[in-house]
């Protein structure tokens, strides 16, 4: 994996800046090429990239209410995701229904330190941290912030990366579950936290697909054209 | 469009070769290509993120890459990831038992993530990649524009194949249930942590600009 040494370089004043959106260019999102209006294919819903033909926009389109939306979704969903079991053990005829967080704990008490860790930051700081990074991002879009677009833009890097990760706990409840079915030692249940959480990760995934990094920066320049 | 103006090319020659320039996705900032070295890239001055790279891949490298992956999931989908041994009973778990389980517990969203994140997704970008690489090599030129849409697909489900996840997911289960009962690993778990550095290579040896070039050449 080519790494990434993100240079300390100093911006450019934002008026200075060549973009392709200043010189009438589209980037294509799914293969990166450049075009311009005149040569991108027609289509009935707008201009399509030439080369793989996936829909071009000069910006994502409806980004800030898009993600917003998603985002919203993904905040309410979280609760039980959070407050609802996840899996119930019963052993012995004893039903012990396990949340998220009670997940945690039980790592913690086994001393298995970790995999509390992994799992601690996977479930819980993770999804936490990708709703208010985007959160704050969009904000900052709308209320027109001019300053630290590099760092937002690194933090929309980050929020973009970690995406996935959080699936762990779905697919340790799912792999529990179908190991552990022993009649007469223990049987593992999946429980709707664990439904609510796959969706509280699938939809940060798609809210942070919908973000456009350029609004970061487009708010320095918009201005300046508006003076 | 109607927030930022589409202005006319004025700090560019109206006339420019766009093959030329290339843009960060990240900031929309504007640069000259510069031809790059194997495995270099090239760094947004503007925000810092990748623009471009270029792949250190030769073709027989990433087909055989593609293929192994193929293989190698094939094996993941057929074998058990684990078992456990509580006296005289095993129970497996394969990754399709597993699906069937969540959705006998009439758990469809738990089993629709299996299905689609680790078994659709992953098995299409391999049989994606096989299909781009070796169509290249392969197809007339006429047919070339299938490459175009499998490469299209692959690129925007790859963000969603999830195998690597699921293998810490495993690993977890497998350190939780240790204390409980005999855990053995099956052939599919070796199968999906030798994918992780097939998918990577995959990832890092042709760049997503060499193969857009190839097939647009053709």
């Amino acid at each position: 994996m080519p790494d990434h040494p993100w240079p300390t370089r100093q911006t450019e004043p934002a008026d200075q800046r060549r973009t392709a959106a200043r010189c009438g260019l589209y980037i294509c999102h799914v293969c990166g090429r450049l075009s311009a209006p005149a040569d991108a294919l027609r289509r009935r819903h707008g201009l399509a990239c030439p080369r793989c033909r996936a829909a071009l926009h000069p910006r994502k389109p409806e980004s800030l209410h898009r993600t917003l939306a998603l985002l919203v979704t993904a905040a309410v969903l979280y609760l039980p995701a959070n407050l609802l079991p996840v899996m119930t053990i019963s052993r012995f005829g004893q039903d012990e229904p396990t949340t998220i967080l009670q997940g945690v704990q039980a790592l913690i008490a086994a001393q298995l330190w970790l995999l509390a860790v992994v799992v601690f930051a996977a479930s819980i700081v993770v999804p936490m941290l990708k709703i208010s990074t985007l959160g704050y991002l969009i904000w900052s879009v709308r209320t027109g912030e001019k300053n630290r677009r590099r760092d937002r833009t690194r933090l929309y890097h980050i929020a973009e990366s970690v995406g996935q990760w959080s699936m762990v706990d779905v697919f340790l409840v799912a792999v529990l579950v179908s190991l552990v079915d022993l009649d007469f030692l223990a049987v593992i249940t999946p429980g709707h936290g664990a439904t609510f959480f796959a969706a509280v990760v699938v939809l940060t995934m798609l809210a942070t697909h919908a973000f456009d990094p350029r609004l970061i920066w487009d708010a320095a320049e918009s201005s300046y054209h508006e003076q | 469009m109607a927030w930022f103006p589409l202005a006319t090319p004025t700090t560019l020659e109206t006339q420019l070769n766009i093959n030329d320039y290339i843009a960060c996705t990240h900031c929309d900032a504007l640069y000259r290509r510069s031809p790059l070295e194997p495995g270099q890239s090239a760094i947004c001055r503007d925000c810092g993120a990748e623009v471009t790279w270029e792949g250190e891949g030769r073709h027989e490298v990433v087909l055989a890459m593609a293929i192994s992956g193929l293989i190698l999931f094939a094996v993941a989908c057929s074998f058990p990831v684990l078992s456990i041994q509580v006296g005289s009973q095993i129970e497996s778990s394969s990754l399709i038992s597993t699906t069937l389980k969540l959705v006998q517990s009439g758990f469809w969203g738990l089993a629709a993530s299996m299905v689609l994140f680790v078994i659709l997704y992953p098995a299409l970008t391999f049989i994606g990649a096989t299909i781009v690489i070796a169509g290249l090599e392969l197809l007339p030129p006429k047919r070339r524009p299938i490459l175009a849409v499998t490469l299209r697909w692959v690129t925007t489900l790859m963000p969603w194949s999830m195998t690597g996840v699921y293998v810490i997911g495993i690993f977890v289960s497998l350190v939780k249930l240790a204390k409980m009962a005999e855990v053995i690993p099956g052939a599919a778990l070796f199968a999906l942590i030798a994918l992780i550095p097939i998918s990577l290579m995959l990832r890092t040896q042709l760049s997503r600009e060499t193969l857009w070039r190839r097939l647009e050449d053709a």
